[in-house]
């Protein structure tokens, strides 16, 4: 039985949970981790917190976090703010509270060190950076200035007047901060030796033969690595006595399984608590769930056991939810909205109209999105090495381009085939190239969305007809 | 082998994952496998280290680092784990690390700051007419970042690899094109000048 989350009940933890962490970095705590800096610096961290019955714990750190366009205003969804109580004008990133302190503590102008690597997704988007330029002018920071750091990239120093503010988003190499936070034996050695032991689940002593398991089908630990890569170094198991006396050998970093709360739609909650750190203050910036339909890869409703060759009951998560069939948008790109405007995935809700077509009239039409859900892709179809279509997505085909047109998988449109545009012309597909999780990208665009859309199913992704549910 | 085990004059390889994806490819396992064989040549008399790429510990990757193992158990290399990430593992052994080889950009930045010679390996290939490893794209001017995953291409204001304050000009920096140059530039002394910028420096059309 998975329990609903509600906001009221974490939300004071995970600001003071946050801050309590975010404050082991302060200069007055420990001069190292700000060595070479000045007071006019800033970055952004983020503290992943599951919530689960009551309590609170800390899933992981991270520098670089994500800061989507979604992230640039507050709508909400009804259905998920009303059910987890969730005030309307909550807001999903606070740059008011930023601008406040980047002002009272005497700065006029700022300079953005945002992370451009060419492939992967800006952090943060460029328009929340628009926006906060527009709400830091009104805070008396009228000048800003970028600088991007691409991948690998050292960071300079910045040669600037004192009341000039410079705002990380970026992971710093040699950073003692980004190096501490990106190390989870680091981390939690500190936040263990700050006192904060009890935000993390880590089992010790004689967990072994004193272990409370959870129930059938629900993984009992979680084995975390010293780094992860978007989830990638943690592996979940049964305990039974073999299981436990190998993973406490095998392994430095075991941590209990705590079932997380759920949405509405009984998909699994993670609260980012982010935060703006600098030298001598800690600023909250946000502390609530967004709506992405849940982020299935802690949620046990979609794991899969299997015995591992070790001959362990081990869980997988990379299958996470079943969408074979389903058309999946991925981050970063643009779907056609009845006001012929292409928005940004990120940005779309239920409730959004779309536009439609017929494929019996051959005509447009419109279409309301009725649910919308966050999934991990896969491999992918790069078509005309610009359109990536996610392996068993469905879009409009025909062998000529003029009859013959059904929705086949991307998998069976042939190299001489037509797709059809959003100006309902037929394109002829030159290129198609398959690619695995190992050669498509494999970090900054992993994410992508499902779309239910109803009365009509046929909607434009990139400038494509494709079918969302077939 | 642990990190902190590094002795002093330590040589380290840095392998990359996607090395046995590209096994199918003759020619980039003949080039891969040159390099360390001219390497356990030139430092016989060091300890070269095999350092495994953090990704290949994914479950998916399984194969991956099978490979790896196998790879440098082949060579009579010693490995070094995934962890601490290679920016980490630079800087705590800076002093020990005499000279570093990478495909990877970000390796090579982090290995010049802290005044090791560093050999980037995207010459060998380059001047191989073997395509970029990750998306099998040939172009002999991708040394850098600035192609990194091979979709998009640099605008003409792009800032360019070569023109990176870190490499250009750095004695330390060697883009190897012939396996020859392995070690040419071990005794260069030079001292990298970290980049400093200006307000007026940054550009930002925010139209």
């Amino acid at each position: 039985m998975s329990i609903l989350y509600k906001q009221s009940t974490y939300e004071d933890r995970i600001v003071s949970q946050s801050l309590n962490l975010a404050d082991m970095f302060l200069t007055s705590s420990n001069a190292q981790y700000w060595a070479g800096k000045n007071n006019h610096h800033g970055v952004l961290t983020s503290f992943d917190w599951i919530p689960s019955s009551g309590s609170l714990t800390l899933l992981e750190a991270n520098m670089t976090i994500e800061v989507a366009s979604q992230h640039a205003n507050n709508n909400w969804n009804s259905q998920f703010s009303q059910s987890i109580g969730l005030s309307p004008t909550s807001k999903k990133f606070d740059m008011d509270a930023m601008a406040t302190y980047i002002s009272e503590s005497g700065h006029t102008s700022i300079i953005h060190v945002t992370r451009n690597v060419p492939g992967w997704q800006q952090q943060p988007h460029p328009n929340v950076l628009t926006k906060f330029n527009t709400i830091l002018n009104n805070y008396g920071i009228t000048s800003s200035s970028k600088y991007e750091v691409n991948y690998g990239q050292m960071i300079p120093d910045f040669d600037v007047p004192d009341t000039t503010f410079v705002l990380r988003y970026s992971y710093e190499i040699g950073s003692e901060i980004d190096e501490t936070i990106c190390t989870r034996d680091k981390f939690n050695s500190l936040v263990r030796s700050s006192g904060y032991s009890s935000y993390i689940q880590q089992l010790s002593g004689s967990w072994t033969t004193d272990f409370v398991k959870n129930e059938d089908g629900v993984p009992d630990v979680v084995v975390k690595k010293d780094y992860t890569f978007g989830g990638e170094g943690i592996q979940m198991f049964d305990v039974d006595s073999f299981t436990s006396n190998f993973l406490s050998s095998s392994y430095n970093y075991v941590e209990k399984y705590n079932k997380p709360d759920v949405n509405h739609l009984g998909d699994s909650v993670e609260v980012r608590g982010v935060v703006m750190m600098t030298p001598t203050k800690n600023i909250m910036v946000s502390q609530v769930p967004e709506y992405t339909g849940g982020d299935a890869w802690l949620n046990h409703n979609h794991l899969t056991s299997f015995t591992n060759e070790d001959g362990l009951t081990e869980y997988t998560y990379g299958n996470r939810k079943e969408y074979n069939n389903k058309f999946v948008t991925l981050v970063g790109e643009k779907v056609l909205s009845s006001s012929n405007e292409w928005i940004d995935i990120e940005d779309l809700t239920i409730g959004y109209v779309l536009v439609s077509y017929d494929t019996g009239s051959s005509e447009k039409g419109t279409t309301t999105i009725s649910d919308i859900d966050l999934v991990q892709w896969g491999s992918d179809y790069l078509i005309n090495n610009t359109l990536k279509f996610m392996s068993g997505s469905y879009v409009y085909n025909s062998s000529n381009g003029s009859s013959g047109w059904s929705f086949a998988q991307i998998q069976d449109v042939a190299v001489g085939s037509y797709i059809l545009s959003s100006s309902l012309q037929s394109v002829q597909v030159s290129s198609s190239l398959a690619r695995s999780t190992a050669t498509a990208n494999a970090l900054g665009d992993r994410l992508g969305w499902v779309i239910d859309a109803e009365p009509s199913d046929h909607i434009f992704v990139e400038g494509t007809l494709v079918h969302d549910d077939k | 082998m642990n990190h902190n085990d590094l002795t002093e004059g330590s040589v380290i390889f840095f392998s990359q994952d996607y090395t046995n994806h590209r096994r199918d490819w003759d020619e980039f396992s003949e080039v891969y496998e040159s390099i360390l064989l001219k390497l356990k040549d030139k430092y016989s008399n060091k300890n070269i280290f095999y350092r495994l790429h953090p990704y290949i510990e994914r479950q998916e990757y399984k194969q991956e680092l099978n490979f790896h193992l196998d790879f440098a158990k082949k060579f009579n290399l010693e490995t070094l784990p995934t962890s601490p990430l290679a920016d980490i593992l630079i800087k705590d052994n800076s002093d020990k690390i005499s000279a570093t080889y990478s495909i990877d950009s970000g390796v090579i930045n982090t290995s010049l700051r802290y005044n090791i010679p560093s050999y980037h390996l995207y010459g060998v290939f380059v001047s191989n007419k073997i395509p970029h490893p990750y998306k099998k794209i040939i172009d002999p001017n991708m040394f850098g970042w600035e192609y990194a995953y091979g979709i998009i291409e640099p605008t003409s204001d792009s800032e360019k690899w070569e023109d990176n304050p870190l490499i250009k000009n750095n004695k330390l920096y060697l883009n190897i094109t012939d396996s020859s140059q392995v070690g040419s530039i071990d005794d260069v002394s030079h001292k990298t000048e970290m980049p400093s910028v200006k307000w007026d420096d940054l550009k930002w059309d925010k139209t």
